[in-house]
């Protein structure tokens, strides 16, 4: 039975590198190993947990239909039933670095597509992603580069690339804009049958050298007749470049940190984790596993539990995999995918290119409210299969004390860890009937009815709001 | 190639029916579909989300009749609507792989009944999919997640019930589709077993056909199967989105692969009325759009004309089968 | 500014997915129409005529009674240049005002921010819909969005705990683990913060229903279920000035002639209801009405419905309206015509800005981000 430590950590982990997992999964993968576990949601068995033509068997309108509620409901169905956590984590970070969206893309199977494309290459390497990202049709269309052409640039992705995606503000010139513009021109996407009115067709991407501006250009202090792999080429080589991803994947899977803006003038909340991330970039030639394989197994990274608000995305999903009754096609997902709207977070539909804000700002008053009441219904009811399990799981502990009684549903629900006053007051409430008991069915049923109400409450504390 | 010469038989592309519609004329998501008398269409669309669920009554010549149903788990509403068959007097049974339940409305649209159990014993269904019905009024249903098939009187007595889980002659792997040929022969599309598997009327395995492939006569996940008046046999092969014919013995006869060149006068309409749809048709290659994609379910008229209704296309592909057919010279 | 005791109210009706302009307003004696829309074309004598040349819808009896009321302003042509045919991103400028960027900043929010700029009232602007409005959002303006006011709150519709005592023993407890005693650090201060608000506006709000009676019978749909709410915040005077509301969908690619029927007999209804709910309670005179849609749709039919077109048209309601028409009917002629679209003649910023500064007594220039001309519906 591995201690208490272990599993917090442990389920420290899979919240950060996946979107939580069941006290049972917890154990199995401590008798693994923490180090073993992190390899293999690096490098993932062969089973994603999706089979992809069941998956279109039940859920045909996931490659029939053109609303955007069939895409986000598609994405959300894979996050919450994948056995490869992290590369859907790491999907849904590239999809809230490389904000893309639907208000002016206008097209959810193109998002989609982007999405798998995030999927497929998050965890390879940084300049393949970018390149991938340039050529992905969505981006091409959100940032206007199908506007870019010889002799007549427009900037809107070669600024974003430097100043979103890659470098940051203040690292390179607004003549290194306009040079790598240029470089890009030509990058453009193929013409296709219009979706109406016999469904959807797919983009691709589309080279078109007679609109491509073939001459000498000076970019970041290098000259050459650069096109946009050789742009990509220089960027990546940047210790800048370095700096600005790691700040990104600190943010995103360590702790809070100010908002993207606020990064030329307010220092990391932790410079050390930084560097060790820079210094990973740096060796691997930017490779995405070495230098989440150095964030996962760092002291910063796992003393760094519950220093993150959960995104809406990441509390519907952890919650509705938790509560484990989505584990299967099934029909209401897409309010799970609406759940994540209205909690503030729209799938493949971000506020601008600049992206949601994180940390607290995920919260405002109607975002809180929904989260509360979300997570409390679903982990209140005693019916569901992951329920049940942490119900039976208080059962095996056998009688208990009210202290105990608290304590066991914290750890079996997380293990959440709370503040004392916290824990004084959710003590307080279960003092007033005393202690748990399975001794008949009465009291069985009783108890059932209790640990419903008390996981409730967790749901609803300021603690579960964080992972 | 709109027509298609193979060991002796020719297959002509006719035209097609439909489009992406949210309600009335076109289709959302076609699942499968029946053919009625006075050439009505009756087309089974899943939708999208929940909403738009419905069967759109139509004829052949293009005309919009009626939309039947709706989602829900009331009486003539349906959640995951999969099979559609009609009897001799044109009810209309609809299987649900969701709630488990086989509908019978009127051909109208009219409620009728509702029957089935949820479980594994016999006479209960889990995932009932695809259905056919006999000479006789009496119902033959896909159980697919018992793996077998089960025969039902058109009130929902059951009569017969055969296979297991497996890959073997009689055995299945969540199987989809199905239907009867003239002698009352039984073919399943075996859909996660690559294969159509024969039996007779009574159940016993006769042959099995197609290999895992998406080379020369195999299939990958076919989903439903219909038989002509020659025995030929026709696979909707959703996985490598094309349809396979083969003979009544099983030997690989030749594939179609969509041939819709020419827009559905529904879809010539929504062309005619958005310039820029027109103007965006013209400048691209638009093979994509005459080929399947998700052909999903295949059936066949008293001409032995085939329909090819294909999911992401929200339409149906007619095929004629050619009698008199006179090859034109080789060396034009 | 209008000479009321009383603070403006303004109700905003989006239509979502595209209303059709010419079978809204049918301009019933131009030959183009009928040549345009042989499928849509709404037969003569079931159209409710209100000038020589312009009928209403049929389902829009309701709606021809405020006209006649004096209680109605048309604007006709509105949009905005390079007009978009994506809702997504149409829907995105109007709530935005940014035709030319992806804007985050809502023009509602702006206006909710100038009217109450200490953020005391988190009720001053409130949603019945899920999520948020972009038009509402404003990072550090707090609006309140309520799916169902009947079931608004902490800890609502939770089976385990239910709607009687034992909720609100919850009540208490989640009031006490959100107590600023509890928890260390400016997240943890904020959320708690965040979390006592909520409740305390939920007590708030929940109060509407309770005082509110009424002899309007509102009908049975989501719009009528919307705007009954609207009517029970404003009467409870919680303060709130901006009310945001939205139906639909008038996406009608195809069935338009019985989906558009129902919508409008759906809209009608709850509109004139509302206002009559209003006028009952002597409420009414302080609040206007803004209705809009992202775009009109294509002049010509597709067969049995119409596509994503350009030029639309808005309405003013209330009593504080300057009744009549505005702007013109664009030409619906074919070379007038924008790929087969009415070509938008008037920019709805200045729609906005009429009822930002001419109404809510605001400076409408930073809150549509330029000076657009107004109109004397106000």
């Amino acid at each position: 039975m591995p201690n208490q430590a272990d599993i917090a950590l442990m389920a420290h982990l899979m919240r950060r590198a996946g979107f939580g997992a069941s006290r049972a999964e917890l154990e199995e993968r401590c008798a693994r190993g923490y180090e073993a576990t992190v390899e293999e949601l690096l490098n993932p068995g062969a089973d994603s947990g999706i089979d992809e033509d069941e998956l279109y068997r039940y859920f045909p309108q996931f490659e029939s239909s053109l609303a955007p509620v069939a895409a986000q409901t598609e994405w959300v169905y894979r996050m919450v039933n994948t056995r490869w956590p992290l590369k859907e984590k790491i999907a849904l970070f590239w999809h809230q670095l490389f904000a893309t969206g639907n208000s002016k893309v206008d097209n959810p199977p193109e998002m989609l597509a982007q999405v798998a494309m995030f999927r497929k290459e998050g965890l390879t390497n940084f300049p393949n992603l970018l390149v991938r990202l340039a050529q992905n049709p969505a981006m091409i269309y959100w940032l206007d580069n199908n506007g870019n052409h010889y002799g007549s640039i427009n900037e809107n992705w070669g600024r974003e690339l430097l100043e979103l995606f890659s470098m940051g503000v203040g690292h390179y010139s607004e003549d290194d804009i306009k040079e790598a513009s240029r470089a890009f021109t030509g990058w453009t996407i193929g013409a296709k049958p219009p979706r109406q009115p016999v469904g959807r067709f797919y983009w691709s991407f589309e080279f078109r050298p007679e609109d491509h501006d073939y001459g000498e250009k000076e970019f970041l202090g290098n000259t050459g007749n650069f096109d946009g792999d050789d742009i990509i080429d220089i960027i990546v080589k940047q210790e800048d470049t370095a700096r600005f991803l790691a700040r990104h994947l600190y943010n995103f899977f360590v702790a809070d940190e100010p908002q993207v803006p606020a990064w030329n003038i307010t220092p990391p909340n932790d410079e050390a984790a930084i560097d060790l991330l820079v210094k990973a970039y740096m060796d691997s030639g930017a490779d995405i596993k070495a230098i989440l394989r150095a964030l996962f197994n760092s002291d910063f990274f796992k003393e760094a539990q519950f220093q993150h608000v959960k995104s809406p995305a990441e509390l519907v999903v952890s919650t509705a995999r938790l509560a484990g009754n989505y584990y299967q096609p099934r029909t209401g997902f897409p309010l799970l995918a609406f759940e994540c709207a209205w909690q503030g977070q729209e799938l493949m539909n971000p506020p601008s290119v600049e992206s949601w804000h994180t940390g607290s700002e995920w919260i405002d008053g109607g975002a809180l409210v929904r989260r509360v009441n979300f997570a409390a219904k679903l982990l209140s009811d005693t019916l569901l299969p992951g329920v049940k399990a942490i119900v039976a799981g208080l059962k095996e502990r056998g009688t208990l004390s009210p202290a105990d009684f608290v304590r066991s549903c914290l750890e079996l629900v997380g293990p959440v860890e709370v503040d004392d006053g916290t824990f004084q007051e959710l003590l307080t409430q279960a003092q007033q009937d005393g202690d748990i008991s399975w001794d008949s069915e009465e009291s069985a049923a009783e108890s059932e009815k209790r640990a419903g109400v008390m996981l409730a409450m967790i749901a609803a504390t300021r603690e579960f709001q964080f992972a | 190639m709109l027509t298609t010469i193979a060991a002796g038989r020719v297959f002509d592309y006719s035209h097609c029916i439909g489009m992406y519609s949210t309600s009335g004329i076109g289709f959302l998501v076609p699942m499968d579909f029946a053919l009625g008398s006075n050439e009505t269409l009756y087309v089974l669309n899943r939708g999208v989300d929940e909403i738009t669920l419905r069967i759109s009554k139509c004829t052949l010549k293009h005309e919009f009749i009626a939309d039947i149903g709706r989602f829900g788990m009331g009486d003539g509403q349906f959640v995951w609507p999969m099979g559609i068959a009609l009897d001799s007097d044109e009810n209309i049974y609809v299987t649900d792989e969701n709630t488990n339940k086989v509908t019978v409305m009127d051909k109208d649209g009219q409620f009728l009944a509702k029957w089935g159990d949820a479980g594994s014993a016999e006479g209960q269904m889990r995932g009932p999919s695809g259905i056919a019905v006999d000479g006789a009024n009496d119902l033959y249903i896909v159980d697919s997640q018992n793996n077998r098939v089960q025969k039902f009187s058109k009130d929902g007595q059951r009569l017969a019930t055969w296979g297991s889980e497996g890959s073997g002659p009689g055995q299945f792997n969540k199987p989809w589709g199905l239907c009867l040929d003239a002698e009352g022969n039984v073919y399943v599309a075996d859909w996660k077993n690559d294969r159509v598997q024969k039996f007779s009327g009574d159940g016993h395995f006769l042959a099995e056909f197609g290999v895992t492939s998406d080379g020369v006569g195999g299939l990958s996940r076919p989903t439903d199967v219909a038989v002509d008046s020659d025995g030929d046999v026709y696979v909707a092969d959703w996985g490598n989105h094309q349809v396979q014919i083969y003979e009544p013995d099983g030997k690989f006869i030749a594939t179609l692969v969509g041939d819709a060149q020419t827009p559905s006068p529904w879809v010539q309409d929504y062309i005619d009325a958005n310039p820029d749809v027109a103007k965006a048709r013209r400048r691209t290659n638009m093979e994509v759009e005459w080929r399947f994609n998700r052909p999903i379910a295949v059936n066949l008229d008293a001409d032995d004309r085939l329909y090819v209704a294909e999911s992401v296309r929200h339409r149906i592909q007619v095929y004629s089968k050619e009698r008199d057919y006179a090859e034109a010279a080789i060396n034009l | 500014m209008a000479s009321t005791k009383k603070d403006p109210v303004l109700v905003v009706l989006q239509l979502s997915g595209a209303n059709d302009y010419l079978n809204t307003v049918v301009p019933f004696t131009n030959p183009l129409y009928r040549e345009n829309r042989p499928n849509l074309g709404l037969p003569e004598d079931q159209l409710i005529k209100f000038t020589d040349d312009l009928a209403f819808h049929p389902s829009m009896g309701p709606v021809k009674d405020l006209w006649d009321q004096g209680q109605m302003a048309i604007i006709h042509g509105i949009g905005y240049e390079n007009s978009s045919r994506s809702h997504f991103r149409s829907m995105d400028i109007w709530h935005t005002c940014e035709p030319d960027k992806v804007g985050t900043e809502g023009w509602l929010g702006r206006v909710i921010r100038d009217l109450d700029p200490a953020g005391e009232n988190v009720l001053k602007g409130v949603n019945f819909g899920q999520g948020l409005p972009r038009a509402m959002a404003l990072r550090g303006v707090p609006v309140t969005s309520v799916s169902d006011l009947a079931s608004y709150g902490v800890l609502t519709d939770i089976p385990a705990i239910g709607a009687g005592e034992e909720r609100e023993q919850m009540l208490e407890l989640f009031s006490r683990v959100y107590s600023p005693a509890i928890g260390t650090g400016m997240t943890m201060d904020y959320l708690g913060q965040t979390g006592r608000d909520a409740l305390k506006g939920a007590d708030i709000i929940k109060t509407a229903p309770e005082q509110y009676s009424s002899t309007i019978e509102y009908a049975d749909n989501p719009i009528a279920k919307s705007l009954k709410s609207v009517a029970q915040v404003h009467l409870a005077n919680l303060g709130t000035q901006i009310f945001y509301t939205q139906y639909g969908s008038f996406d009608t690619h195809f069935n338009q002639l019985p989906t558009h029927a129902k919508l409008w007999t759906d809209v009608s209804g709850a509109v004139s209801d509302f206002f009559a709910d209003l006028r009952e309670h002597d409420a009414a005179d302080n609040v206007v009405m803004l209705v809009f849609t992202e775009f009109g749709r294509r002049v010509q039919d597709n067969g049995t419905g119409c596509d994503h077109g350009r030029g639309g048209v808005a309405f003013a309601l209330g009593d504080a309206v300057n009744p009549g028409m505005y702007g013109e009917y664009p030409s619906m002629k074919a070379e007038d015509l924008f790929e087969g679209d009415l070509v938008p003649s008037y920019d709805f910023r200045g729609f906005y800005s009429t009822f930002a500064e001419r109404w809510l007594g605001l400076d409408a220039k930073p809150i549509v981000g330029g000076e657009f001309e107004q109109m004397d519906f106000l």
